[in-house]
Order: C-alpha cells, then sequence, then structure tokens
C-alpha cells in the first residue's frame, strides 16, 4: 500500500484503464465463444433430426405418391397415359431414394434401421414391376388385385419401417432441444455473476485509484495553506518520486526560495539601519578627534615638563648605583668565602651565577654552569636509595613547580670525574620582582657526603644487627622448647630414680619383704629411669651441637667467590656415588648457569638438598632427581626437582624451622637441620629458597644466588 | 609410693569411671611421667595414649559413628609435635561438632602468654607447662567437678 504511493499518476491511471479493459476483453471473448457454442447447438438440430424427420416426411410423402400414381398406372385408360403414370412412380422412387440418401448421411441412430427401411422399399420394386407388366398384358384385374392388396401391404410396412426413423429423429430433436434449453440458462446464470464480478472489480479499481490520486493532493493542499497562512519554514516533505511529490518537492523548493529573498530582504534593511547609524556615530568620532587633539597638545606640554624632572632623577640614581655597586663588592666576597654552594637560577631554570663552592660541590665550573640550562649528560642527581632521579625531581625543577621554598632536600651528585657520590641538602629561596613575577631562585647546597656514609654504615649495622636478633629469638625459643623436652624427661625420671630407691632401701630394711619387689626396682623401674635419663642427656647434647651449627653460620667468616656450580654438583655426586647407586637414583644435572658465594657454604647447601631428595623418596618408586638453573632478573635461579613423596602447602613455611619435622610416622634419621641449614646460608649469601610441591608426585625447590660477575 | 605427705594425700582424686583420657603426646618420657603421676594421684581410669596428632584426629573421627558411646573424654594435649602440633589438632577437635564439647588441656614445655592465649581463644580448658603436676591436677578435678 505503501509503495502504491510511489507510483506515478500516469502509470496509476494506465493500469486503471488497462485493468478495465482487459476484464471487458474477457467479457466479450466469453461471450463471444458461448454465442458460437449455442450456434452449433442449433446446427446440431437443424443438420439431424430436422432433415432426417424432413426426409423420412418425403419418402413417406413420395410412397403415398407412389401409391396413389400405382393406382393410375392400373386405371390408365391408353397406353400414353400408363407411359405418363410409370414415368411418375419413376421419379417418385428416385425422390425417395434421394431421401434414403440424405437420411444415411445424417441419421445418428442405428444404421440398421436405414438398411431395413431401404430393403423394404427395394422390395417394393418387384412388386410394382409385375403390376406394370400384368398391365401391360392387359391382365387389369389381376394388377388392381395386386396392387390392392400386395402392394398396400407393403407400403404398410414400409411406413412401419420409415416411421421408427421419424421416431428416433423426433426424440434426437427432443434432446438437442433441452441441451439447448440447459446450456442457455446456465450461461445465463454464469453471464450475470461474471459481469457482477467484473463491474465489482471495475468499481474497487477506479475508487482505488481516485483515492489515491486524490489523497496526497488533498495532502499538499493542506501543506500548501498552511504555508500560505505564512510559515515560510514549512515543508511538505513528501518522497519526490511521483507528480504529486514533485510538486511537493518544487513547492518546498519554492518556499525556500522565497524565504530567502524574504530574508534578504530584512538583512538589507537591517544594513540600511546600520549604515545609517554608522555615518552618525563618524560625525560624533570627529568631534571626539577634534577633542582628543587639544588634550594631546596640553599632554605635550605636561611631558616636556615631566623631562626635565626624569634629569634630575637621573643624577640622583648614579650616586644610589656606586653605593649599591659598593655593597655587591661586600656580599660577594662573603658569597666567595661561604663554605655553602649557592647557585642562583632565573625562572627558565637556567643558572645566572654560582660561587665556588657551587663548583667544588657540583664539580662544574663557572663557565660550565653560568647561562646553561642543560649540562652533560654523565652528571646526574641521585635518589637518597641511589638511584637515578627524575629531571621534574631536580631541586631546581621542584622549587619552581612546588612554588615553595625547599628545605634539607637531600640528593646525591654523581660526577663523571669522581668514583665517590657526593650527598647534599638543598635548601632554596626564590626571589620575586615587585610586580609578583618570579626573579631568581636561590638554591644553596650542604656538603653531607660523609654524614650520609656514616648513616648508611650505621644502617647496614643495624640491619645485620636485626638479623642477629632474630637468629637469637630463635635460639632462644629452641632452648625453651626443644630443650626442655629431654630436661622434662631428666628431672621427672631423676625424680622417680630417688622414690625408686627410698623405696629400696625400706624394702632393705624391712624383714619380711618379698625379693620379687626388689627384683622389679631393680631389673625394671631403677635401670627404665636411668635409660630415660641418659637419652634424654644424649638427645641435649645433640641439639646443642646442631644449635652451635647453625650458629656457627652465622658467624663464620665467609668468602664470596664465583662459583662454577656443574663442578660444584659434580663433587657432591662423586661423594654421594655409593648412596645414590644404592637406591637405584637417577640424578640429572643440566648446564648450570655459575653464581656468587662462599664455595663451601652453597656445597652444603646443595648436598642437603639432594640429601633431602633421597630421604624423602617415595617408596613406590626409584628416586629422579633433575637439576635445572637459568638466569633470571639478573640472578641464577637453580630448580632442584624430585619425585618424592612431597611435601602438602601448609608446611612450606613451617618445614625451615629449626628442628621441624614433617612426618612422625616416617622413620628417617635426621635431626630437622638440613633446611634451616640452607636458609640460613642462602641469607648469609644474599641467595632465597622456596618450594613448590604436590603431596605424593614430588618437590620442586628453587635457589636464587647473585648471578655470576 | 608408701611415704606420701599430707598434701600428696589430699590431693587424691577419684574420677567416675565414664572419663577416659585421650593423651596425645609424641615424647615418650613425657607420657610416661604422665601416667605414673595420674596414677599415683589415684586415678585409675582408662588411658588412651597417641604419638601425634593425626592418630588422635583419627580415633575421634571413628568415635563420631558409634552414637551409643557414653565415654567422657578428657583430651591432654602436647603442643610442640612434628607433623600436625597441639595447636592444630585442638582447632580440628573444636571444628568437630560431635567431639569439640569434651575438654581440651594443654601441655607445653614453656611459659608463652600469647600461645597460652591463642589456645584458650581455641576454646581449650586450661594450658599448663610440663612437667605434670597440681595444676594439672586442678585442671582435671574442674573438668570433673563441671566447672
Amino acid at each position: 500500500m505503501h509503495n502504491k504511493h510511489h507510483t506515478k499518476l500516469r502509470t496509476k491511471l494506465l493500469t486503471g484503464f488497462g485493468i478495465t479493459a482487459l476484464l471487458a476483453a474477457i467479457l466479450g471473448g466469453f461471450a463471444l465463444i458461448q454465442m458460437n457454442k449455442l450456434a452449433s447447438l442449433n446446427k446440431d438440430i437443424y443438420d439431424h433430426p430436422l432433415a432426417v424427420s424432413n426426409a423420412v416426411r418425403d419418402i413417406q410423402i413420395n410412397i403415398a405418391n407412389m401409391h396413389r400414381s400405382m393406382k393410375d398406372v392400373v386405371l390408365a385408360d391408353d397406353k400414353q397415359q400408363l407411359q405418363a403414370a410409370i414415368d411418375k412412380v419413376n421419379e417418385q422412387e428416385n425422390n425417395a431414394l434421394a431421401s434414403f440418401e440424405i437420411i444415411a448421411k445424417q441419421f445418428l441412430g442405428d444404421k440398421e434401421d436405414i438398411q431395413t427401411a431401404r430393403v423394404a422399399f427395394l422390395q417394393w420394386k418387384p412388386i410394382r414391376q409385375q403390376v406394370i407388366d400384368l398391365v401391360n398384358a392387359g391382365k387389369i384385374d389381376q394388377a388392381e388385385n395386386i396392387t390392392k392388396n400386395q402392394g398396400a401391404k407393403h407400403i404398410d410396412t414400409l411406413n412401419e419401417s420409415i416411421e421408427v426413423l421419424s421416431s428416433f429423429a423426433n426424440a434426437k430433436a427432443k434432446e438437442f432441444h433441452q441441451y439447448t434449453q440447459i446450456a442457455r440458462q446456465r450461461n445465463l446464470l454464469f453471464m450475470i455473476i461474471f459481469i457482477t464480478v467484473i463491474v465489482a472489480m471495475c468499481l474497487a479499481c477506479g475508487i482505488y485509484i481516485t483515492k489515491s490520486i486524490t489523497q496526497p493532493i488533498y495532502h499538499v493542499i493542506e501543506q500548501i495553506n498552511i504555508v500560505a497562512k505564512g510559515d515560510l519554514n514549512h515543508k511538505i516533505n513528501m518522497d519526490p518520486s511521483d507528480e504529486i511529490g514533485q510538486l511537493a518537492y518544487s513547492f518546498d523548493q519554492m518556499t525556500n526560495d522565497l524565504k530567502l529573498i524574504i530574508a534578504n530582504r530584512d538583512e538589507l534593511d537591517a544594513a540600511n539601519q546600520q549604515l545609517t547609524a554608522s555615518e552618525q556615530q563618524l560625525k560624533a568620532n570627529e568631534q571626539q578627534l577634534r577633542a582628543f587633539n587639544q588634550q594631546l597638545r596640553a599632554s605635550e606640554q605636561q611631558l616636556k615638563a615631566s623631562n626635565q624632572q626624569l634629569i634630575a632623577s637621573e643624577q640622583q640614581l648614579q650616586i644610589t648605583n656606586e653605593l649599591l655597586q659598593a655593597s655587591e663588592r661586600k656580599h660577594r666576597g662573603l658569597l666567595d668565602n661561604l663554605s655553602v654552594g649557592v647557585v642562583a637560577h632565573g625562572p627558565d631554570t637556567s643558572i645566572i651565577f654560582n660561587n665556588p663552592m657551587a663548583s667544588e660541590i657540583l664539580g662544574l665550573s663557572e663557565s660550565q654552569m653560568v647561562g646553561k640550562t642543560a649540562i652533560d649528560p654523565a652528571w646526574k642527581f641521585l635518589n637518597e636509595d641511589g638511584t637515578e632521579m627524575a629531571a621534574e625531581n631536580y631541586p631546581i625543577q621542584l622549587a619552581l613547580n612546588k612554588q615553595e621554598n625547599l628545605r634539607d632536600y637531600i640528593a646525591g651528585i654523581s660526577r663523571p670525574d669522581k668514583q665517590q657520590i657526593t650527598w647534599v641538602t638543598c635548601s632554596s629561596f626564590a626571589v620575586y620582582y615587585e610586580d609578583g613575577s618570579l626573579e631568581y631562585i636561590l638554591i644553596s647546597f650542604v656538603d653531607i657526603t660523609a654524614r650520609i656514609t656514616l648513616q648508611k654504615h650505621n644502617q647496614q649495622l643495624l640491619q645485620d644487627l636485626q638479623g642477629r636478633n632474630e637468629e637469637l629469638k630463635s635460639i632462644a625459643y629452641i632452648s625453651s622448647h626443644d630443650l626442655k623436652t629431654p630436661l622434662i624427661n631428666i628431672k621427672g625420671f631423676s625424680d622417680l630414680l630417688i622414690e625408686h630407691c627410698t623405696d629400696m632401701q625400706n624394702l632393705i630394711k624391712n624383714e619380711n619383704v618379698q625379693n620379687s619387689e626388689i627384683d622389679t626396682l631393680i631389673t625394671k623401674d631403677i635401670p627404665e629411669d636411668l635409660n630415660y635419663i641418659c637419652s634424654s642427656t644424649a638427645r641435649m647434647d645433640k641439639l646443642i651441637c646442631g644449635m652451635q651449627k647453625v650458629s656457627h653460620i652465622g658467624v663464620s667468616e665467609i668468602d664470596i667467590q664465583p662459583i662454577e656450580m656443574n663442578h660444584v654438583l659434580a663433587g657432591i655426586i662423586n661423594i654421594m656415588k655409593y648412596q645414590t647407586d644404592s637406591n637405584n637414583t637417577e640424578i640429572k644435572i643440566d648446564t648450570l648457569p655459575g653464581c656468587m658465594g662462599d664455595e663451601s657454604q652453597i656445597t652444603q647447601v646443595f648436598t642437603n638438598l639432594i640429601d633431602n631428595a633421597l630421604k624423602y623418596k617415595h617408596p613406590d618408586r626409584n628416586a629422579i632427581i633433575s637439576i635445572t638453573g637459568k638466569i633470571e632478573n639478573k640472578r641464577s635461579l637453580y630448580c632442584i626437582e624430585d619425585n618424592g613423596i612431597g611435601i602438602h602447602p601448609d608446611h612450606y613455611s613451617k618445614i625451615f624451622e629449626i628442628y621441624h619435622r614433617l612426618d612422625p610416622r616416617q622413620n628417617i634419621s635426621g635431626q630437622g637441620l638440613g633446611l634451616t641449614i640452607i636458609k640460613r646460608i642462602l641469607d648469609r649469601n644474599n641467595g632465597k629458597i622456596w618450594l613448590e610441591s604436590e603431596p605424593n608426585q614430588g618437590s620442586k625447590f628453587f635457589v636464587y644466588l647473585p648471578m655470576e660477575s | 609410693m608408701l611415704l606420701q605427705t599430707q598434701e600428696q594425700f589430699d590431693s587424691k582424686l577419684i574420677l567416675r569411671p565414664e572419663f577416659v583420657f585421650l593423651i596425645v603426646e609424641d615424647e615418650a618420657g613425657h607420657y610416661k611421667l604422665i601416667e605414673i603421676f595420674l596414677r599415683k594421684k589415684g586415678i585409675k581410669n582408662e588411658l588412651h595414649w597417641f604419638e601425634n596428632g593425626q592418630s588422635v584426629l583419627d580415633f575421634i573421627a571413628d568415635l563420631k559413628s558409634s552414637s551409643t558411646n557414653k565415654k567422657k573424654y578428657i583430651v591432654l594435649l602436647d603442643i610442640r609435635m612434628p607433623g600436625i602440633d597441639g595447636i592444630e589438632v585442638l582447632k580440628k577437635i573444636k571444628e568437630n561438632n560431635d567431639f569439640k564439647d569434651n575438654p581440651v588441656i594443654m601441655l607445653t614445655t614453656s611459659a608463652d602468654q600469647q600461645q597460652a592465649q591463642t589456645c584458650y581463644d581455641l576454646g581449650c580448658q586450661a594450658h599448663i607447662i610440663k612437667p605434670p603436676g597440681q595444676a594439672l591436677l586442678k585442671a582435671i578435678a574442674n573438668i570433673a567437678m563441671g566447672l
């Protein structure tokens, strides 16, 4: 529906009339076909029943005539009359035969019937011939007799057989008539319906087309009315694909042009008014100019007076200047001999001046500094932690950006001509012009290298001290917990021993005593007490030895040297050969990077790690230990991987505690010192150890050590 | 055993037989000392010795299934043990809804205030320093009286 709005009017009209014409043509064609049908039916009626019945009637007439002519033959008076009568009979006979031909051609019924009638007719011929012969012989009576009896009889038979044909033809005629009647009624009904449908379709088509033409026109009229009422901004905005749309589009353009024309006219009016106003202003300006001119002249005179005053001032200034120069010389002397470095920067950070101390501290000569904003890239400031300082944190930049004075800002100076870092504290002081704009920033540097060096040394000492303190704390913990365990045994069983001894004394004194009681005391109780006491003292001894071993790591001298790791491991494997061979252990060692450390201590680290891997091997499989290494983040990273019993993540940190062993049910030799010693050694060698493990699968111990330099 | 001071005599303790002691102690000597101490104090109740934390937890887990159990358990729990330590065992006991109402007495070798506080926060009945003595007896007496 929507699309049809876009078809052109011409198309619409053509389509409408085309459809109507087409429908009319269909109607006419149909009517023609129906008329043709009626005509053919009519022809059938004529061709068959009518022709047959006519022929039958002719035959009947001819037969009747023949019969009568035969009478004439019998009654002929002379030879002439007789011949005339015979000719007549022959003629009528031929007529009847011709009629038979017609019937034979047109008859639609059984052809047998025609044959019967024809045979009957032909049988008549001998009878007739007999009569004629008899008449010729003069036997009139006999002839008359034959005519009256045989002839009349035969004619009846003839008539009967012909009647069959006639009645069939009549029936057929009736049938055709009925056909025609039915066809007529049917055609009539059909034509009425067909005409009604076509009229309705034509009407619908007409109404639709009319509507589709008039509606957009009404719409356009409505829109045009709006514009006509003065709203030039209104647009019809129709799809310009049909004639009305084009009309609307043209109208819109016209409206637009009109608007532009009106706008131009308005502008013109405004410009005109402005022009008039400008003209008036010009006149006013001219008057003002004249007034200014007068004022200018007055000012000129004033200026001349001022000039004279200025010359007087200049003389005074010269005197002041001389005083100032003297003052500067004094200040200069002060600055030159100050033990603080002073640098003055302009607002663009360029150096205006510096004193000799500044040159000395910064390691830059006056010529290297004055007038410069950028200096030798090998020269740089450092942060307090020794890292390179970002340019925006340079003292002058901070002083400029923060807009407040720096106080005791600590910075290091790395100079290309000096190995050691110079440390300074910086303070800044900004000097402003009277109008508030920055004149220069004064930055002073105090050399505090000695103080910082001392501080750093102290910090290192403090760190070491904290480490020792931790160590002490852990030893205290061990002594309070682990050493107390055997001590409690010793005390408890000593008390029992005393008790048992007292019991024994009392038993010996008592004479009624049974030997079995003394026996129990001597063979069971007292030895048990002593056994506990002895084993506990042995335990204490072991623990104290272990502690000594651990604390020894903290105090022994270490010699940090480059270590060739593959060499170290080859040595370890060689020593452990008996152990590994008897266990069917497979040890795989990659090419490992070197590292820095104390060789004997690092050897112990790896010995302990491999020893642990062997101790905690999985009972169901041969141990496979693989050692790999790489450089990561400028450090050497080693990984010792085994396929042993593994460690639950909950225990990762505990296993490094002194005397800690994980599974009490496993009867594994050792004191729980191995990992503690490893951790302490790595602490001292700037290394680190951690692990990843999956219970029942195996463990991976990772060791970090400083990279070989 | 024959010569008993007045004090020792007074501190004899007889418990109802439904009390059963579960003693978790990795050190055989310490267990022996505890056993001798309890027997000396007249306690004739059943004693079960567990050499590590896991075995007592296994025992407790098996108890859960027998609901007809009318016994009352007193757990004496050593703190520093290899594997699962006493504090962890205490935590697991208090997480066990069927067993958490049974009293637990922690046994330790040294006075560590922070450790004691941790144990009390976790719900132990007492925190006692070894060797076993009057403090342990007092704690057991308190439990027996339902204090």
